[in-house]
């Protein structure tokens, strides 16, 4: 075992002993444990194999980012097993190794290590093409990470989004101190911390620095306006200032995680330093760890991390690790200073460390490993803001060069200093950034300049080593990448993959540019960095969905579509009747009865004013001016480019009141069109538009007896042909509802009425239809047999029979455009369509063999192959018992009685005769009339 | 104080307004844009855009608001049409009101950005929404005014973020 006695700042609780399993192994550990910390106190070295050469792999970092300790926790994959805490009965397994951890197979992958050279997937696989499918499943074999699961996972992941007047992100004693100084100028603050609690370096500090916790701890926890969100990191930093963090929940209640997206007036971006590993042979056996990793398992989680180990510094962080392991137990065995001119050749072990061979020559036993080498300051944020980072040699690090607006940068991303002056920074950047987000002057207090300190800068030894511990690429992949031409970082990244992986840079990037710029010969400044983009961490799907709140529209009818076993269609944000079990024997009860469908969808747009008519004018390509009272028409619309936008039908209630429908589909953005055309070109004009869209319930009433069906229900209006003929409107009673309008049109190619009910009645209007006309056989019938009636009517459906491209002319609306009119929009563009003669025209179209119903699509071809239309409307007519459709055909062809060719899916041809007209049924429309 | 609250107030009676910004009505209703003041009778007047405004009220009949505002508006081109059907209206009141909101809708609702009869339009869950601060004696509350073929969707997407 090695577990320590109880450690000064320890996050574990003793007294909450729990149990979890490791590749179905029963193992223990306290509340507070991350599950590498509970493995690593029973012993456990070895969590994963690495990508490409599947060598065994512990913990390097022991923090959320540790490449070695990636791991699959029940149904979830790729589980940072260095950050997530145990629960009880949790069971974790090792990802990627079969067919074990501790004998994987793929380790032969090492045998082949000369074979997989840098780009070696591209030159292998590329040729020949055809066989990529086969490579691909061979190489997703040998592709990391866990097992996504099949069904969705359990759990709850929300979205949040805040608007503090200050994000800190960070909560080390700088992040703190700004946090603090921003919340006592009255900003409301965010503070956001990746860890469990606030506290960064200071928690493995000394008594001092736990004292100083304590302190700074107690003071954010009183302050009224500083919400602190732990266990959460800020992943990316985009336009216009949003900020997203992933706040995670596991275990700790019924939410799993939460994206929160956060608008921030003033972002302080204080993420303190990481450490960086050094490259060298051997650096990633297992017990080979940063000083941050040890300092973190004594101190925090109080456990020992290896027996006998040599430790390689070039700062005092090093030395101050050096003394944490010795009060640990743990035999240090040599202390090698970079500073001092010492130096490292090899770490030498299989499956661990088992020594380290120094420059002096000296080989000193060990199975631990400790490196002090330098800090990166993830200066990633600031990039991804706009800002810029840039070399300084004499710290050995990147640095934040230019601020964008909106950003301070405070803690180590700043610089170094005491912990005094540490806070001081801190507070006068909380400072600043509060009155700047409170507008209540240009720019707070000065702020004391915090620079990075001297540093030597050592990346890399003598030796090759890995340099990206998640992609499993070493600086001799990098060093051959630069032979092969690749000189740029930028090419380098993409051709190796290096900080390509899960790290995305924070380990491995410094370390892959001294690579490169040594092989290359130029300076780390010349070489540059790679663009930092967001995420800055993996992020779970499940926090990028969210509750995946999706909008459905009902119409007041729909619970009663649904009780009488209608089948679902999904028409855009709408849930419609698609039929309620035989669309066939509804069209035919509409023919020879009467029916009833919901069309409440039916885009509805009141229109009032005295500059109506000028409007109507305007948007339709035929004339308005003359409606009369009463009176209803249809009417097409096109755009600027004479192509065909919608149509419906539109009537005139009042003097100055019409009402107009459009497209169920087309219902929003035609409101939108209006809108424009009022707006921005006729502001002048006297007209409002009112979207009553869902301000009535609409049904159509069709069939031979709906006549007799609306007498019994109307009051006060004559129902008779003569005082209510073919395309009228009326307003009146209909089932003892009010301001109802009804019309008289039809779509369905029957006698029939549409009502437009005050939605709040629509259901008692709906069950009112029904059972007063039992006796007359209505029935109600769904959006599929109304589109067979319209189809056998010739009715196009615009969207459908008509595509982006389809202009007026082509559309068979040559009865409706009035090229005589002042101005319609579209109008020089139909003019200029009119004139040519080679566009498509639509057209009827019966297969010749009556029961062949070409799909919706089909092209139509002649002379063997060339094409020259297509089917955009077939159905099997059951009043004509036979298949019918609407289609394109070049104007050749539209001659009726011309037989085309239409190309079935299955590669077969069928004849298909081009009709007088496009309606299949009572093309005269004499049933309308009656 | 309740922490959380949702009634559907959709029976409301609901009345659009349209007129010119510069108009007498516009300066009878004294509701600019993005505000929402109650008038004499108890109706809340809605500033939904610079020419439109929507009275809200649970219980007037909508043809005495109508009439009411006709008579305001005079000669002068007005359209006052009665929308009660036409729109979804949710109320959500309580301390935990505000973060429900939160979940599902982007804007700051704040009292600094949305004080007491603050009205802004913006998208709740996906949807086009207008929110209307409108606290209630001592509570914290949310009017919410949506399409009414959404409030379905509106309200389990409330009860959803709230449970």
């Amino acid at each position: 075992m090695m577990r320590l006695e109880p450690q000064p700042g320890e996050v574990i609780d003793r007294g909450r002993p729990l149990t979890f399993t490791w590749n179905g192994r029963t193992y223990p550990a306290y509340a507070g444990d991350t599950i590498a910390s509970a493995l690593a106190a029973a012993g456990e070295r070895v969590f994963s194999r690495s990508l490409k050469y599947h060598r065994p792999r512990g913990l390097l970092t022991a923090d959320a980012h540790d490449p070695g300790c990636i791991l699959q926790v029940g149904d979830e994959p790729n589980v940072p097993g260095a950050a997530r805490r145990v629960s009880d009965g949790m069971a974790v397994a090792a990802q990627g190794a079969w067919p074990s951890l501790r004998f994987d197979v793929k380790a032969l992958n090492r045998l082949a290590g000369p074979v997989l050279s840098t780009g070696f997937y591209y030159k292998t696989f590329i040729r020949p093409r055809r066989l990529w499918p086969l490579y691909e499943r061979v190489l997703r074999r040998f592709s990391p990470g866990g097992r996504v699961p099949a069904a969705p996972p359990d759990g709850r992941y929300e979205h949040r989004y805040v608007h503090p007047d200050v994000l800190v992100t960070g909560g080390g004693p700088a992040g703190m101190a700004a946090a603090l100084a921003a919340a006592d100028l009255g900003a409301r603050v965010l503070l956001i911390d990746d860890q469990p609690e606030l506290g960064g370096h200071l928690r493995w500090g000394g008594p001092d620095d736990l004292a100083a916790l304590t302190e700074l701890r107690g003071a954010v926890a009183e302050a009224g306006n500083i919400e602190v969100l732990a266990d959460s990191v800020v992943t990316g930093r985009y336009e216009g200032g949003l900020v997203a963090a992933v706040q995670r929940l596991h275990g700790s209640g019924s939410l799993t995680e939460r994206l929160v997206k956060a608008r921030p007036a003033q972002l302080i971006v204080a993420p303190g330093l990481i450490e960086r590993p050094y490259v060298v042979a051997g650096n990633d056996l297992p017990g080979v760890m940063l000083s941050t990793a040890v300092r973190r398992l004594i101190k925090l989680y109080a456990v020992k991390p290896g027996d006998r180990a040599v430790v390689f510094t070039a700062n005092d962080d090093g030395l101050a690790a050096a003394a944490d392991l010795e009060r640990a137990g743990v035999d240090v065995r040599r202390i090698v200073d970079a500073r001092e001119g010492g130096g490292i050749i090899r770490v030498r072990g299989r499956g661990g460390v088992r020594a380290v061979e120094c420059a002096d020559g000296r080989v000193v036993r060990c199975d631990l490993f400790v490196t002090a080498v330098g800090w990166t300051a993830p200066t990633a944020l600031v990039t991804m803001a706009g800002g810029r980072a840039a070399y300084q040699a004499g710290a050995a690090r990147f640095v934040p060069a230019e601020l964008p607006e909106g950003v301070l940068v405070t803690g180590g991303l700043a610089g170094d200093g005491t912990l005094d002056e540490l806070v001081a920074h801190g507070r006068a950047t909380g400072q600043d950034a509060a009155l700047r987000a409170t507008g209540a002057s240009g720019g707070g207090a000065p702020i004391s300049s915090l620079e990075p300190a001297a540093h030597p800068q050592l990346f890399a030894g003598r030796t090759d080593g890995v340099v990206d511990f998640a992609e499993d690429v070493s600086s001799k992949d990098l060093k051959a990448a630069v032979a092969e031409g690749y000189d740029s970082i930028e090419l380098v990244k993409r051709y190796t993959t290096a900080t390509m992986g899960a790290t995305q840079g924070k380990l491995e990037a410094v370390n892959a540019i001294a690579v490169v710029a040594a092989a290359t010969g130029r300076s780390i400044a010349e070489t540059g960095t790679t663009t930092a983009r967001p995420p800055y961490i993996p992020i779970s799907l499940g926090a990028l969905a969210g509750r995946n709140y999706q909008p459905v529209r009902r119409s007041p009818m729909h619970d009663w579509h649904v009780e009488h076993g209608a089948a679902p269609l999904v028409a855009g944000q709408w849930i419609r009747p698609d039929h309620y079990g035989d669309p066939a024997a509804e069209v035919r009860n509409v023919r020879q009865h009467v029916g009833i469908v919901d069309v409440t969808p039916l885009g509805k747009f009141e229109l009032r004013g005295p500059d109506v008519p000028d409007l109507l004018e305007l948007l339709y390509v035929n004339r308005w001016r003359k409606l009369a009272v009463g009176q209803v028409r249809y009417g097409a619309m096109c755009t600027d480019d004479g192509v065909v936008l919608d149509d419906g039908v539109s009537g005139r209630l009042g003097e100055q009141r019409y009402l107009l429908t459009a497209t169920s589909s087309g219902a929003t953005g035609i409101g939108e069109w209006i809108e424009r055309w009022l707006q921005t070109e006729h502001p002048d004009w006297r007209v409002h538009m009112i979207p009553m869209t869902d301000a009535y319930a609409s049904i159509n009433v069709a069939g031979p007896r709906s006549r007799e069906l609306m007498e019994r229900l109307v009051s006060g209006i004559d129902m008779s042909n003569e005082a209510f003929p073919y395309m009228r409107v009326r307003l009146g009673t209909v089932a003892g509802v009010p301001d109802c309008v009804v019309w008289r049109i039809g779509f369905t190619g029957e006698l029939s009425y549409e009502l437009h009910v005050p939605s709040g009645h629509g259901l008692t209007v709906w069950q009112a239809l029904l059972s007063t006309g039992a006796d007359l056989g209505v029935r109600p019938f769904g959006v599929e047999a109304q589109r067979i009636l319209r189809l056998e009517k010739g009715h196009l459906i615009v969207g459908q029979d008509t595509d982006g491209l389809t202009q007026g002319f082509s559309a068979g609306l040559d009865w409706a455009i009035k090229m005589d009119k002042d101005d319609f929009i579209g109008k020089p563009e139909l003019a200029w369509q009119r004139v040519r003669d080679s566009h498509l025209m639509l057209v009827g179209l019966q297969p010749v063999d009556r029961r062949t119903v070409p799909p919706e699509g089909c092209q139509i071809v002649e002379d063997g192959g060339r094409i020259v239309g297509r089917v955009t409307s077939s159905r099997f007519s059951p009043t004509l018992e036979r298949a019918i459709g609407l289609g394109f055909v070049a104007p050749h062809l539209s001659e009726p009685g011309t037989v085309v060719t239409v190309v079935l899916p299955d590669g077969g041809r069928v004849p298909a005769k081009i009709t007088p007209q496009l309606a299949h049924v009572d093309p005269e429309g004499t049933r309308l009339r009656v | 104080m309740s922490e959380l609250t949702i009634t559907d107030c959709t029976d409301w009676t609901k009345v659009l307004v349209r007129a010119a910004p510069s108009s007498a009505l516009a300066a009878a209703l004294g509701t600019p844009y993005g505000r929402a003041t109650r008038a004499a009778d108890g109706a809340l007047v809605v500033g939904t855009a610079p020419d439109g405004w929507l009275l809200l009220a649970p219980d007037a009949p909508a043809v005495s608001i109508v009439q009411r505002v006709a008579t305001q508006a005079g000669p002068e081109f007005a359209s006052i049409v009665d929308v009660t059907h036409g729109r979804a209206l949710v109320r959500l009141s309580g301390t935990a009101s505000r973060g429900v909101l939160a979940k599902v809708c982007a804007v700051d609702l704040a009292d600094a950005a949305a004080p007491a009869g603050a009205a802004i339009r913006t998208l709740v869950a996906g949807i086009t929404a207008m929110i209307v601060r409108d606290d209630e004696p001592g509570e914290l509350s949310f009017l919410i005014e949506s399409d009414r073929s959404y409030g379905e969707y509106l309200m389990d997407v409330l009860l959803d973020a709230g449970s």
